[in-house]
């Protein structure tokens, strides 16, 4: 049997739910930058990031099988985790979502570190080009948790447009992607 | 395309991010569980998030989170469940009536006993052994679940205390008695940085966007400062970093309740932020 470190993320899963540390540790050193990142991203403070961090890798370890491989990419789901656990945080209030709510249709396997970093560069790219003002929407959306409502108080703009500009910017994102 | 006529599709990014109200979230979640097409198209903005998510500048979180995380996964060790009937398998000794040899026990010569013979009467004191550890393993167990209980219960009244910063953000930004300013360069350069603040002095609640800022290196961060109308000392409001596009926000930072704002100031500190502004002022605005 090939060292943890090598074994796919299906591969993991199955040996944490069997209760072996050693598979937990590979799962920490293969996202934990992703998660960490998107939490100080989000918190931007890394003492309140480090604890998501704890939480989330808790989470897998207590609770394997609310992740299975139909649910698409671990680092991808880890990912959205993460941002959404961050925004409770910001907003002091209670974990709002199921994970077991979280389908991710994702092509992309995160698990491998270059094609990580390949999607990652693709995808900072594909951000640069679209329309300023979708960007700086879907970001306060997504990054900051604000409400479309908040979102249209904030910029001034109608509150239909503020709606359209997050779906639209999303969906130029993933297009970009399949062309 | 989703093909239930009361799903709008602008709500399912929002649904996927969490942005909607609590009513309007447990509304969608109903609606999806009836359309497996609302459902892959919820799947595929929840990809589309995943790969946002990753645009996150790349920090490698401290060295101590992988040791801290170790600890608390040695400390809930998974143990597999055994075969509760295998703790009471003791062997059955078989019952051996005495014979002429092995009864006179008052020869001289010892007697040679059997394996049985010596295990027998032992076997009852071994089941009552493992019967009391198993009943201290299970009052221990008790103690740890009551100790977990009580900690849970605590927070979640600490929680409970709490007002729902939620609802906070939204009663701010509606509040008409809440100040607003807008914050502009004091110099002219391009493109133009700028800043806008909403500031509830009642609530001590405060949201501040920002665009065009310019990149700071490492050692240094913004911070935002609330500049009180009765001439006492500027208070720090956040501390923040741009993106690469040059956006930035503070939400909800923690402020005292109260204090009635003059104007807010933007300053370029130290990493770790400064207790008094440090100049230039880099933006500035007069509450409103």
């Amino acid at each position: 049997m090939p060292p943890p470190s090598q074994l796919d993320d299906a591969a993991l899963l199955a040996l944490v739910q069997r209760g072996d540390e050693g598979a937990m540790a590979s799962l920490f050193d293969r996202y934990s930058k992703v998660v960490y990142s998107v939490a100080l991203r989000v918190l931007r403070d890394p003492a309140s990031a480090e604890d998501v961090l704890q939480e989330i890798f808790m989470q897998v370890w207590r609770n394997p099988e609310s992740f299975v491989a139909t649910r698409g990419s671990l680092g991808g789901w880890l990912a959205v985790v993460s941002r959404n656990r961050s925004i409770d945080a910001l907003r002091r209030r209670k974990p709002t979502d199921s994970t077991d709510d979280i389908v991710l249709a994702s092509p992309y396997n995160l698990g491998e570190e270059a094609e990580r970093n390949a999607m990652i560069e693709k995808t900072r790219t594909v951000m640069v080009t679209l329309p300023s003002e979708q960007r700086k929407t879907l970001e306060m959306a997504f990054f900051d948790g604000l409400t479309h409502s908040e979102i249209a108080e904030m910029t001034g703009d109608p509150l239909g447009t503020v709606k359209t500009r997050i779906r639209t910017a999303l969906q130029s994102l993933r297009k970009a992607f399949q062309a | 395309m989703i093909p239930v006529k009361h799903i709008d599709p602008d709500d399912l990014p929002l649904y996927a991010m969490q942005l909607l109200t609590p009513e309007e979230m447990e509304e969608m979640r109903s609606d999806l569980e009836h359309t497996n097409q609302g459902r892959r198209v919820l799947a595929e903005y929840y990809g589309d998030l995943a790969l946002l998510a990753h645009t996150a500048e790349m920090h490698t979180p401290p060295d101590t989170a992988r040791q801290r995380l170790l600890q608390a996964v040695a400390s809930e060790k998974k143990v597999l469940p055994a075969d509760p009937l295998a703790a009471y398998a003791a062997p059955v000794v078989p019952f051996t009536p005495r014979t002429e040899s092995t009864s006179s026990l008052l020869d001289d010569e010892p007697v040679e006993r059997s394996f049985a013979q010596k295990a027998l009467p032992w076997t009852g004191w071994l089941i009552a052994a493992g019967v009391g550890a198993f009943a201290f393993l299970q009052h221990q167990q008790a103690d740890q679940f009551q100790a977990t209980l009580a900690k849970v219960k605590t927070e979640n009244t600490k929680a409970l205390a709490q007002p729902d910063p939620a609802s906070l953000l939204l009663e701010t930004m509606k509040d008409p008695l809440a100040v607003h300013a807008t914050l502009s360069l004091t110099e002219e350069a391009k493109p133009l940085p700028s800043g806008r603040v909403v500031y509830s002095a009642e609530k001590g609640s405060l949201l501040f966007v920002a665009n065009n800022l310019t990149t700071l290196p490492t050692s240094k961060t913004y911070e935002l400062w609330v500049i009180p109308a009765d001439g006492s000392p500027s208070m720090p409001a956040g501390l923040f970093r741009p993106d690469k596009h040059g956006f930035a926000s503070v939400v909800l930072p923690e402020l005292p309740h109260g204090v009635k704002a003059k104007a807010f100031g933007i300053t370029v500190e130290d990493a770790d932020g400064s207790s008094v502004p440090t100049l230039p002022v880099i933006l500035k605005g007069s509450a409103s």
